[in-house]
């Protein structure tokens, strides 16, 4: 089992674009970025729930745990 | 990670006076050394209590002060590891995994200098108290105050640095958090 970002999806059903994202929950693009990748370890309570407020949406909306292939 | 100002000034200052420290050492020795070869009635205030009973040779006084190069060498591995810590800190770079071997390898130096200076000492007796008559030759193990403290400071950051090694794994961890 594995936790994929949905964040690309939440931006695009919000028509949002990852700089303005970023500029309301206060990190920078590249970690939009990274988030939107995948490539962190993890995301912490107070990025999520900024997240959340500006997408107007519930942390399930942006994580979803899919099956690994291995 | 930021780092205040005042940190980044101070490192900048060690990092100067390190580096001027780490020239300045051996020069420093090899002035001792060229003093007591041209006033060799010094030695008997360096060693006190020690029976040097004729006057050391040059070559003598020479070969004893080189012995004391090796402990000097590990103190200089120390100074070169803290300069390395004091420009990483200089720079901002204060919470890494290389700082932490720096850290590591200043406490190293400590160690293998008190060792070796025990050693160093030893041999310099031994040289200075060659020429005397059989049986008044002298070999002579001490451990001093000094010593022990620079055995304890080094394994003090022996263990500091294991320590930052592992806080640098926890920072390098929570970077990769948004």
């Amino acid at each position: 089992m594995e936790i994929v970002v949905r964040l690309d999806v939440m931006l695009a059903l919000r028509k949002m674009r990852s700089r303005d994202l970023a500029e309301r929950v206060g990190i920078t693009e590249q970690n939009i970025s990274l988030l939107k990748s995948g490539k962190v370890k993890g995301i912490r309570f107070e990025t999520l729930a900024k997240i959340c407020e500006a997408l107007e949406c519930q942390p399930g909306d942006l994580l979803e745990a899919v099956q690994s292939d291995g | 990670m930021t780092v205040s100002q005042n940190t980044l000034t101070l490192s900048n200052w060690l990092y100067h006076a390190v580096t001027a420290f780490i020239v300045a050492l051996p020069l420093l020795a090899l002035f001792l050394i060229g003093q007591r070869v041209a006033a060799p009635d010094l030695i008997t205030g360096d060693f006190p209590g020690i029976p040097i009973a004729s006057t050391p040779s040059p070559a003598t006084i020479v070969l004893a002060g080189l012995m004391g190069f090796l402990p000097m060498a590990a103190m200089i591995y120390a100074l070169v590891q803290m300069r390395g810590l004091f420009g990483r800190y200089r720079q901002g770079e204060i919470l890494t995994a290389i700082c932490a071997l720096h850290i590591k390898g200043i406490g190293q130096g400590l160690v293998a200098g008190a060792a070796l200076g025990v050693i160093a000492n030893s041999l310099q007796i031994v040289i200075l108290t060659w020429a005397n008559p059989p049986g008044q030759r002298v070999l002579a193990i001490g451990i001093e105050t000094d010593t022990i403290g620079f055995l304890l400071s080094g394994a003090l950051m022996i263990l500091i640095g294991r320590v930052m090694a592992e806080a640098a794994r926890v920072a390098d961890e929570n970077r990769s958090f948004v």
